[in-house]
């Protein structure tokens, strides 16, 4: 699932221990999320939809073949 | 800030009476299993007693801090499910028990055809430590490929 967690981070000029202190994860969570490394579970991915301010359909995007 | 507070102190104290108990109960189960020890064993029973009770004060000090005295000191995580570390902690113990049950299959058969006569401690030795090295290095793969 491609996301646009880093790009919405940048502009809140957090860091991403700030984001997971917010999100109350570990900051190797956050990380492989922006990577596109680990889809979060659906109650994270709302958190963090929450913590933008922004639907969740803002922040992460299916796959092509999804 | 880690996964790690999934089991963090929450700054909460025990009452004195708990640590009491705590001590009481870990050094009765000491005792017990140097007496289980020098039963079993029957020659040098005071001193297979002492041996293995004092081996066995620390873990049963630790089994007796976790159930009598962590439910009041240590503030479960709410999301710890939810961090990659779980994820790769699933993973490594998944794969390192399939990877256990396969050395098993293939070690009875060695032993089967060889007619080799091993010891259960060292067979039960070799299986703990197995899964325990398996996991780790997993566990170390599964971060690597994340990073």
């Amino acid at each position: 699932m491609r996301n646009e967690l880093a790009v919405l981070r940048s502009e809140r000029g957090w860091s991403q221990a700030r984001l997971a202190e917010e999100l109350g994860v570990s900051r190797q969570t956050v990380i492989s999320i922006e990577r596109e490394r680990f889809d979060p579970s659906l109650p994270l991915a709302f958190r963090i939809a929450r913590a933008f301010d922004r639907p969740i359909e803002d922040v992460f995007h299916p796959d092509a073949e999804a | 800030m880690s996964n790690t507070r999934s089991i963090a102190a929450s700054g909460q104290k025990a009452p004195a009476g708990v640590y009491v108990l705590m001590s009481v109960v870990g050094v009765g189960l000491a005792m017990a299993v140097g007496a289980v020890a020098a039963l079993f064993r029957g020659e040098g029973g005071a001193l297979v007693f002492g041996v293995f009770a004092a081996a066995a004060l620390g873990p049963c000090l630790s089994l007796s801090w976790l159930v009598l005295v962590s439910r009041r000191t240590v503030t479960p995580d709410r999301h710890a499910e939810e961090n990659i570390e779980r994820l790769w902690l699933t993973n490594a113990t998944s794969g390192a028990c399939t990877d256990t049950c396969a050395a098993c299959g293939i070690a009875l058969a060695a032993v089967a055809v060889t007619g080799l006569d091993l010891s259960g401690s060292v067979a039960l030795g070799g299986v703990l430590v197995l899964m325990l090295v398996d996991t780790a290095v997993r566990y170390l793969v599964e971060k690597r490929r994340s990073c």
